[in-house]
């Protein structure tokens, strides 16, 4: 049984569907009119969290229940009792955390690698992965790091409860720090630019999941599952694969959009999370560029801790395939998702190694070049469904024969909506640049063109891809 | 200040896009037929909006939802199967037909699209707890416990899960609804750019009080259930002209063991019966002589009361596959004359029912 459809089937409500729309705007505007004390509209923002969680299952919401009442009674604890017991009590959290994180998400991904080593016939269980619980772990564990370190205050049970269950971010990120977020929970900010920019953000990440993104799904996905109408030729793989590129930024990037921009309308702020990852210069700037707040989690509680870049070049490069390899593994239970860990540690200590991340001119446009093509190709293998498809598609990607070189209509057609995330990217690099008198207006026709377009053009109904992890 | 910018480009480009895709875009009201009124919620409700990409119906009978439990635990007679039995039965007109002077008989129809098994329509009656009554299973599906798609997708969602389902296609079908006669919707296809209406998907209505559809409705086509279709096809002939005869005679049917099993585990006395139609596969001739070949004369212990319905006259809106809305209360009639002219025990004794409390 796939996770994605082991609680509750294929249609569930996310971020573009209209009932959750028709929802969150009047909230929203409620909670931002009504004269409200601070703390009552907390707890509504909770208990609508916990409304939004429970429409996945009650699953999801009482293992989420559970985790977060552990972390915040161990919180509670690493304050009262001495540094040494405090340590210990730090690690068995984190432990728990990822225990529970690796039975729900690993288990059966363990099962089946056990059997094919040892032979044995260890059976599945049949287990649905809690939603968001790959993004909640992050938050919890990156709290009970900073609480230790003593880089955070301990919070009570409302901050907390609303640090951790607060929708926008709860799913699928942004993963936001308990420093940057604790400043702004009691407080009533009335920030000028929060609704137009919040209206803006929506709108384009609404346009970008649900009119690029959906749209390429719909044309790509029956190749990617090996259920096309047609043959597609070698010139078509290649195209699904950068296709796929632009879907899931499309994807992402419009899913962390809409969810910056919902915090923004209800007054809050999230870290943004993509800069412009086709822009990179090469892999280390595409991970700077590309979920960044991920990127930033794994650097901070990963890769510093092992020793970052501090203790010789070997050294380094080892952290680097340990912090690429367990981001991959943290994306999906699967040697796919290793592999593609595993390329972007390569690359990154590849051009480290060589020195091509700092060099100018026709090297860095050339690295340029080789960075979005490794990065496509990586791709393959974090969207195949196995590793043999994985290794199909790239060999059907090879045929030279005169058949090879035609395009599909329906690939064509998705390339018209990748164009969509290019000039996305594009768009945001450029309007900074505008004199700043004229940004607010170009905003302003952006968001209503986008919100037309996001009304009257079909879209496809179908899941964010990072609800999955 | 400088957001007032904002808020001018943003009506500005607002405007002139809505008044472009309004305008000089939109499908002439001439040419399309006039959207469905808004059902009246105390009545009937939308019970598929296939732009949605699910239905409800699975969700709100499974799950009991909006206390639809109380009119289901009302009913002595249940008609489950596919979108066949759906379309192609009357509950309300059974009921009537069914009841003798002193004796109502209520009945429910528990048929649901998506190609649903009879096995699905007795785990509806297993999960709001009801037992002891009567159904009339379509015999010409699957006859398993339950097909892979809509039910097994339903049965695992919860009751919190199912609301949210549901609400979700009643939202996207009243922001078509009401969108619809300002705006266009456009789709990119291969062969390009194609404008249709903003309402696009077919919509069909149930009532409450017995599951019956009381309202089909195609954006091109209009309504089309229970009133008169755009087309209608003879379902004998189309079915003729694919090797079939629809000359089954009432008797006993073999009936597959998890039926019987979930039949008995509720003490539901089963009846089939199969709604003619004319399937557009090339095995459907095989199929048919499969199901032919199900009928025996006498009951053994793995057959079930088959009542026949014949084919003549009954027309369709799709082609063959599912009865108009005329056509319905025809297959009707014939269902419950033919329970006059067989000794299928099909009405079980309401006091019983009651006095055990079911």
């Amino acid at each position: 049984m796939g996770a994605a459809a082991a609680e509750g089937g294929r249609f569930r409500v996310t971020y573009v569907d209209t009932l959750f729309l028709a929802l969150f705007l009047p909230f929203a505007a409620i909670l931002r009119c009504a004269i409200i004390p601070v703390r009552l509209r907390e707890w509504v923002i909770i208990a609508a969290s916990l409304i939004f969680l429970a429409s996945w299952g009650h699953v999801s919401l009482l293992v989420f229940l559970g985790v977060i009442a552990v972390n915040f009674a161990a919180t509670i604890g690493m304050e009262r009792v001495g540094e040494r017991a405090s340590r210990y009590l730090l690690a068995a959290t984190i432990a728990g955390d990822f225990l529970a994180l690796g039975y729900f998400k690993y288990f059966n991904f363990f099962v089946d690698s056990f059997n094919g080593v040892a032979r044995t016939t260890l059976v599945h269980q049949d287990l649905a992965l809690p939603l968001a619980i790959s993004f909640y772990t992050f938050h919890l564990v990156s709290y009970l790091i900073d609480l230790q370190g003593r880089r955070v205050r301990r919070a009570g049970v409302r901050e907390y409860l609303f640090y951790v269950t607060y929708f926008p971010h709860l799913v699928a990120g942004p993963i936001v720090r308990a420093w940057q977020f604790f400043p702004q929970i009691g407080e009533r900010r009335g920030i000028q630019s929060d609704l137009p920019l919040g209206l803006y953000q929506v709108a384009s990440g609404i346009f970008l999941k649900s009119i690029v993104a959906d749209n390429i799904a719909q044309l790509i996905d029956p190749i990617w599952d090996g259920t096309a109408t047609f043959v597609p030729s070698g010139v078509d793989h290649l195209a699904v694969a950068a296709l796929y590129y632009c879907q899931i930024y499309a994807d992402f990037a419009g899913y962390s959009l809409i969810a910056i921009g919902m915090s923004r309308l209800l007054g809050y702020r999230l870290p943004p999370n993509f800069r412009q990852p086709m822009f990179a210069s090469s892999l280390q700037d595409f991970w700077r560029r590309w979920n960044v707040t991920l990127s930033r989690w794994l650097r901070d509680y990963l890769y510093r801790p092992l020793g970052g870049n501090r203790a010789g070049r070997w050294r380094t490069g080892v952290n680097i395939m340990a912090t690429m390899l367990l981001g991959g593994l943290w994306h999906g239970a699967g040697w796919t998702f290793v592999i593609w860990g595993a390329m972007h540690g390569a690359g990154i200590v590849s051009e480290r190694i060589l020195g091509l991340n700092r060099r100018r001119g026709v090297v860095r446009a050339g690295w340029f070049l080789a960075t979005q093509l490794w990065v496509t190709f990586a791709w393959i293998f974090f969207r195949a469904p196995d590793l043999h498809r994985a290794l199909t598609f790239i060999s059907a990607m090879a045929d030279r024969s005169p058949s090879g070189f035609v395009i599909h209509p329906a690939i064509r057609l998705g390339a018209g909506f990748g164009l969509g995330a290019l000039v996305h990217q594009a768009y945001e690099r450029g309007i900074v640049r505008l004199p700043r008198r004229w940004i607010p207006g170009a905003l302003g026709a952006t968001t209503a063109l986008a919100g037309v377009a996001d009304l009257v053009i079909l879209a496809p109904s179908k899941v964010f891809i990072y609800f999955k992890f | 200040m400088i957001w007032r910018t904002y808020w001018l480009g943003f009506s500005t480009c607002a405007l002139t896009a809505l008044i472009f895709v309004g305008r000089f875009t939109a499908v002439p009201p001439t040419q399309r037929p006039p959207r469905p009124d808004l059902p009246t919620l105390s009545r009937s409700f939308p019970s598929e909006y296939s732009a949605a990409g699910s239905d409800a119906a699975h969700d709100i009978f499974l799950h009991g939802l909006f206390n639809i439990g109380t009119p289901l635990r009302r009913a002595d007679v249940f008609l489950i199967g596919s979108s066949h039995i759906e379309f192609g039965l009357s509950a309300a007109e059974l009921g009537f037909l069914l009841s003798r002077p002193g004796h109502e008989v209520r009945a429910y129809n528990l048929g649901l699209g998506c190609g649903e098994s009879a096995g699905f329509g007795l785990e509806i009656l297993a999960k709001n707890r009801i037992s002891g009554r009567s159904a009339i299973a379509e015999a010409g599906m699957l006859n398993a416990a339950a097909t892979p798609i809509c039910g097994p997708e339903s049965a695992r969602r919860d009751v919190v899960q199912a609301y949210a389902s549901v609400l979700r296609i009643w939202a996207k079908y009243l922001s078509d609804w009401a969108l619809d006669p300002v705006l266009p919707r456009f789709v990119f296809a291969e062969d390009g750019v194609h404008v249709q209406r903003f309402l696009y998907g077919m919509l069909i209505e149930r009532e409450w009080k017995t599951g019956d559809v009381v309202l089909g409705w195609h954006p091109v086509e209009g309504t089309f259930y229970p009133g008169q279709p755009m087309r209608e096809t003879e379902v004998a002939t189309a079915s003729k002209e694919r090797g079939v005869d629809w000359k089954i005679d009432g008797g006993q049917i073999t009936v597959s063991g998890p039926l019987l099993q979930q039949a008995a585990a509720l003490t539901t006395n089963l009846t089939m019966t199969f709604l003619p139609w004319a399937r557009p596969m090339s095995s459907f001739e095989g199929w048919y002589r499969a199901q032919f070949a199900r009928i025996q004369k006498d009951p053994l212990e793995r057959t079930r009361c088959f009542v026949a319905i014949a084919a003549d006259g009954l027309l369709s809106w799709d082609g063959g596959n599912h009865l108009t809305g005329k056509s319905r209360a025809l297959a009707t009639k014939r269902l419950a004359a033919g329970f006059q002219a067989r000794p299928c025990d099909i009405v079980p004794d309401r006091a019983k029912i009651f006095e055990e409390g079911h």
